[in-house]
């Protein structure tokens, strides 16, 4: 084994340490954090980017499950009670659970294979594109020739 | 005696595929007829490294070096066949962590974890990363013998040359903490940034924090991670690599200050070992498998308030003969870690079992 640092000591310092630092707390946590959608107003400048597009497929694609069991907090007969009623309505809530996530998992599939539609018609476009792109300038050079 | 590998996917560059890759050199060495068998194999390994688990022969005569770490069929396959069975366990995620940020990935660590569960009657005998996973393997119902073996690392690797471009661009005045490893939500990357808030507001404006780690644009977990950063006005400080080419890994670690792990589930922990290597000072958060594979070395911090991680980075950073101490420690436990001992080890407890 390693000789080892003298932990205790090292937390000491630490803590006197913080009590001379300025710090003021954050405000802001982690859980806080929420990765919104598109607002109305953004809307109207948005522009088509099959990169993202293809992210945030992936993205339903691995997000579109709702459990019944969410974690609970707190503890003692708070979380007793909770649990009770979460039970309690386990009968009518697991089953409209279920079905929406039957919803939510065929809307999953669904812009998959709209996202697939899109890529291989943007694909074909752009075939369809060059082909016009190349007999534009043949007709152009025998028109030149006429 | 014929002794083969096998595992669900050979991955080019993480821990388990270094580590399969490292046991095939071992046995190649000690004159063993052996093979690489996967499932799916990365495009960027060596054609020849590895074979597809469909060109596996059976034999009641070989032994199969399974490599668990994750639920897979193969977890159902393996059961079937003739071969006695030795299972080197990596240990499963638990599900938790994945929940509210991947539910496909949440419902698949909790498949693999039943799965490791249901193969408890396999195996004749198991090797474990560390005793944090074997004793996973005894909570799950596992009665075999279980060795603990620590994951043979090629050191050899690290000698290869740094990508300078990284190295001079790191190389300023500007103090480097890393972190290397997945973005996942178990390696509690959050907790870094959180830390490093305090650290560069507070204390040292002049540092950045690397986390060096790969992710999906699409993975809910990093798209928090990038907005959290954002919000904490942490943009040019923070810089997520991604998957990056070995050598830009290299250039990270030899121009870093200090490693800082804050994970909360850990089978073993490579990076550890790496920064030890790289003779970088260590903090880390006393969790799962972290204070095992540092033995004694290090700073191991029992809680994870962020002023408290921030004032120990600086201490790290500012008191040269604390900072010494730690990388000689840290150069004292690598030795643990020495290829050779590994491999001799290895091929021991192998050769026991098999009865030469």
């Amino acid at each position: 084994m390693a000789e080892s640092v003298n932990t205790e000591e090292i937390m000491a310092k630490i803590r006197e340490n913080i009590k001379t630092r300025d710090y003021s707390d954050l405000d802001l946590s982690f859980d806080d954090i929420n990765v919104a959608g598109v607002s109305r107003g953004e809307l109207d400048d948005l522009r088509f980017d099959e990169n993202e597009f293809a992210d945030e497929i992936a993205a339903v694609n691995t997000f579109y499950g709702v459990n019944y069991y969410e974690p609970l907090d707190g503890s003692g007969i708070k979380l007793a009670l909770k649990k009770f009623i979460r039970k309690f309505m386990k009968p009518v809530a697991a089953p409209l659970i279920a079905r929406q996530n039957l919803y939510n998992n065929a809307s999953a599939k669904s812009l998959s294979q709209i996202y697939a539609y899109i890529r291989d018609k943007e694909a074909e476009n752009k075939a369809l594109r060059d082909k016009v792109d190349s007999l534009e300038k043949r007709m152009a050079e025998l028109e030149k020739k006429a | 005696m014929r002794i083969v590998q096998m595992l669900p996917t050979l991955a080019y560059g993480d821990a388990i595929g270094n580590n399969v890759i490292a046991i095939n050199d071992a046995l190649v060495s000690a004159g063993y007829d052996t093979d690489i068998f996967a499932e799916g194999i990365d495009k960027k390994i060596p054609s020849g490294t590895a074979r597809l688990v469909s060109a596996y022969k059976d034999s009641a005569d070989t032994i199969i070096l399974y490599h668990l770490s994750t639920g897979t069929e193969l977890n159902e396959k393996i059961k079937k066949f003739k071969a006695r069975v030795f299972v080197v366990y990596h240990n499963v995620t638990p599900p938790e962590f994945w929940h509210g940020y991947d539910y496909e990935h949440e419902k698949r660590c909790a498949a693999g974890v039943e799965s490791v569960k249901a193969l408890a009657k396999t195996p004749e005998y198991c090797i474990a990363d560390s005793a944090f996973n074997k004793s996973d393997l005894i909570s799950y119902g596992y009665t075999c013998p279980v060795d603990v073996l620590p994951i043979l690392i090629r050191f050899s690797d690290y000698e290869k040359k740094p990508d300078q471009k990284t190295v001079d661009r790191l190389s300023d005045d500007v103090t480097n903490i890393v972190f290397t490893g997945r973005v996942a939500p178990n390696k509690k990357q959050q907790d870094l940034i959180t830390s490093f808030y305090y650290y560069h507001k507070f204390v040292n404006p002049k540092s950045r924090l690397i986390i060096a780690g790969s992710f999906q644009n699409s993975d809910i977990y990093y798209r928090k991670l990038e907005a959290y950063t954002k919000e904490l006005g942490l943009e040019d400080a923070v810089e997520f690599t991604g998957h990056i080419p070995f050598d830009q890994i290299l250039a990270i670690y030899r121009t870093a200050d200090l490693l800082l792990c804050l994970s909360e589930h850990e089978g073993f922990c490579v990076p550890l070992v790496e920064a030890m290597y790289f003779g970088i000072p260590i903090i880390a958060y006393d969790s799962t498998a972290i204070a095992e594979t540092l033995g004694g070395s290090g700073i191991l911090l029992k809680e994870k308030d962020p002023k408290i991680v921030s004032e120990a980075i600086n201490l790290v950073v500012t008191d040269e003969e604390l900072r010494n101490k730690l990388i000689e420690g840290e150069k004292a436990r690598l030795a643990d870690f020495d290829n050779d001992k590994i491999k001799a080890r290895l091929i021991e407890l192998l050769k026991s079992r098999i009865g030469e």
